[in-house]
């Protein structure tokens, strides 16, 4: 079998929309990426990588409903599909492996 | 609760210089976050960072037009140059080179130009640049800015292997750091002209 195909964006991304679940969208990924690597993030790059992940089928978007507060503007969400689980799931198993018994990371 | 309207103009120049891609979304995740208390500037630096990555993402989803562009960028840049170097034929000279053959023109040609030469030579280079950005975005409308954008990246990614070269033969000596502050000066200007000119080009979404 294969191993996985997923970047470190890519990766990342899918793991915050599992975290996330019916609540994913680009605000939220954004602030959970921003939370966990304490780094500011451009949200047009979260949109790249999740545009990405769409299109090789790992997530699906959806429109909500639009409100004032986004000035008449739908938020989209994302979710993460099964087959976007066997590759993280995957990918887990991979660094599990490779990240065993290094002794630099005690 | 009063709604805070963030600068209209950030998000109309998103749509103007991007026009291929969907950005409703974006933009209202950023209207969202700025109701939250995101300033200005962040907002501005989001978009500026939304116009690189979609233009990055246009590029490698249409190679062969980002390629068309650079090149029309070229050929505009060699007839511009070429153009430069006749009309200072002209303007010092009294005349021009045609094939092989030297024309001289009267001397009322040249003597009134020759005082202010160099403005008028810098309004020529400062047009010249204009039109180059603005003949790249209209050839390539659909894709915006981006072709300008790419243009700019490799005219840059040139000028820099050929100061390398002269770097290397001068040993980076003070006369050759000189030369550098005066190319990178030269290549922003450049770059804001070539973007003018693109954005002159672009149309609203609206009327695209």
């Amino acid at each position: 079998m294969a191993g996985p195909s997923l970047g470190t964006n890519d990766l990342m991304i899918l793991l915050v929309l599992m975290r996330l679940g019916d609540d994913a969208y680009g605000v939220t990924i954004a602030r959970e990426i921003e939370e966990t690597t304490r780094r500011p993030v451009a949200l047009a790059s979260v949109y790249a990588t999740l545009d990405r992940l769409v299109e090789r089928g790992f997530a699906v978007s959806e429109l909500g409903e639009p409100t004032a507060e986004r000035g008449g503007r739908a938020k989209k969400f994302f979710r993460i599909t099964g087959k976007g689980v066997r590759e993280v799931r995957a990918a887990k198993q991979s660094f599990v492996k490779l990240w065993k018994d290094l002794p630099q990371l005690g | 609760m009063r709604l805070r309207q963030p600068p209209r103009f950030a998000g109309r120049l998103l749509k103007r210089l991007v026009p291929a891609q969907e950005h409703d979304a974006l933009l209202g995740d950023l209207h969202e976050e700025y109701q939250r208390g995101r300033s200005v500037a962040w907002y501005c630096l989001q978009i500026l960072a939304a116009i690189v990555v979609r233009s990055l993402k246009d590029v490698r989803a249409n190679p062969l037009a980002a390629a068309r562009a650079v090149i029309t960028g070229l050929l505009a840049q060699m007839f511009l140059l070429s153009l430069f170097s006749s009309l200072e034929n002209i303007l010092t000279g009294g005349g021009y080179i045609w094939g092989s053959r030297w024309i001289g023109l009267p001397w009322y040609w040249h003597w009134p130009y020759a005082r202010s030469l160099y403005t008028v030579m810098q309004g020529i280079w400062i047009a010249g640049n204009v039109i180059i950005g603005w003949l790249i975005v209209r050839l390539h409308r659909a894709h915006g800015l981006t072709g300008v954008l790419v243009y700019c990246c490799v005219i840059s990614a040139l000028r820099a292997a050929g100061l390398l070269q002269i770097a290397r033969i001068t040993h980076w000596s003070p006369d050759f750091l000189i030369l550098l502050i005066g190319a990178v000066n030269g290549q922003i200007r450049e770059w804001i002209l070539l973007i003018a000119g693109g954005y002159l080009a672009t149309r609203t979404a609206k009327t695209a």
